[in-house]
């Protein structure tokens, strides 16, 4: 957990690699089961040249940075805002990281608001913002 | 809601013969809406050897409001385990019981549920993509948690061209609501 939380605070940062397997287990966990995601011989004749992650397999790593940082009131109660803005390709290395945005005191509750990003080596693919509540 | 083996067996009838007469229809107890997605269906797939399990739905065939049936995602340790080795969460939290005897699990588990609001009843044309997401989790997750869930069309729109459909999901847990999630997604045609 972030030992201090004030705005500007940078969020513990992950790494990950996009591989067919893990395309092929989220695709079957969630139905979607198109074939961009999991027919590599389909996914070579689009524009894309490959297969393609589920954008929110990748919220998933946002959600491990989030709880990295705050812990145990990210599982209680929270939002997430998320823009998927290109495309993840398998194989793909992922850099997930972020930064504390905005602090509201509201009574008794602390509102921190985080934008986390995951980045290819192009550049950023989703973006995302997250409220979670702390006791103030 | 037109059913999956109901739509299943008119396309395959249709497939077939070539003929999806209204009489046929009416023995299949299909209303004229449900023969329009049929037979719409079968018309835009035509010479195409793809099997479709349940309706292709264009953008204008949607209906703003339209709620899909509702479902049950139980929240198993399988699922669980297998969504952790997935996104590579190796967190010990998730894989241990707490002292009241609960597996707590990501509360971003909830997308394995979100596609299927939709997806586990209509299929969207092929090229269509995954835009914004809005998640607000009220409550934490834990195994054992038997969910509610349901779809509906919240809203669609053309912007600079390009189609956006909002689908809107709500899950419950024992009555109450623990997850609202928006999910935009840009309906190639």
């Amino acid at each position: 957990m972030l030992n201090v939380i004030k705005e500007g605070t940078e969020l513990p940062a992950i790494s990950k690699q996009i591989t067919q397997e893990n395309i092929n287990n989220y695709a079957e966990l969630s139905g979607a089961t198109d074939s961009i995601h999991i027919d590599p011989e389909y996914a070579a004749k689009t524009e894309f040249k490959s297969t393609l992650a589920h954008g929110l397999m990748l919220a998933g790593y946002i959600s491990e940075v989030l709880y990295e940082s705050f812990g145990e009131p990210w599982l209680s109660k929270g939002t997430m805002n998320i823009k998927f803005v290109s495309p993840v390709k398998v194989d793909e290395q992922i850099s997930t990281k972020g930064s504390i945005e905005k602090i509201q005191i509201l009574g008794k509750i602390k509102k921190v608001t985080s934008t986390i990003t995951c980045f290819n080596e192009k550049g950023p693919v989703v973006v995302a913002a997250a409220t979670v509540d702390l006791d103030n | 809601m037109l059913i999956k083996k109901l739509f299943k067996d008119s396309y395959n009838f249709l497939k077939k013969t070539d003929n999806l007469t209204s009489s046929l229809a009416q023995l299949l107890q299909l209303n004229k809406s449900d023969f329009d997605i049929i037979s719409n269906c079968y018309h835009r797939m035509k010479g195409s050897e793809e099997e479709l399990e349940k309706p292709m739905i264009y953008f204008n065939d949607l209906n703003v409001g339209q709620t899909f049936p509702q479902f049950e995602f139980n929240i198993s340790d399988e699922i669980v385990d297998k969504y952790l080795k997935t996104v590579e969460d190796n967190n010990e939290v998730f894989k241990t019981v707490d002292d009241k005897g609960k597996r707590v699990v990501p509360s971003i588990i909830v997308s394995l549920f979100s596609f299927g609001a939709y997806k586990n009843f209509i299929e969207n044309p092929p090229g269509s993509l995954h835009a914004k997401q809005e998640y607000e989790f009220l409550e934490p997750f834990y195994v054992g948690d038997k969910l509610t869930v349901q779809g509906k069309i919240e809203d669609k729109y053309v912007k600079n061209g390009r189609n956006f459909v909002v689908v809107k999901t709500e899950a419950k847990k024992d009555n109450r609501i623990v997850l609202n999630s928006l999910m935009t997604l840009l309906w190639i045609k």
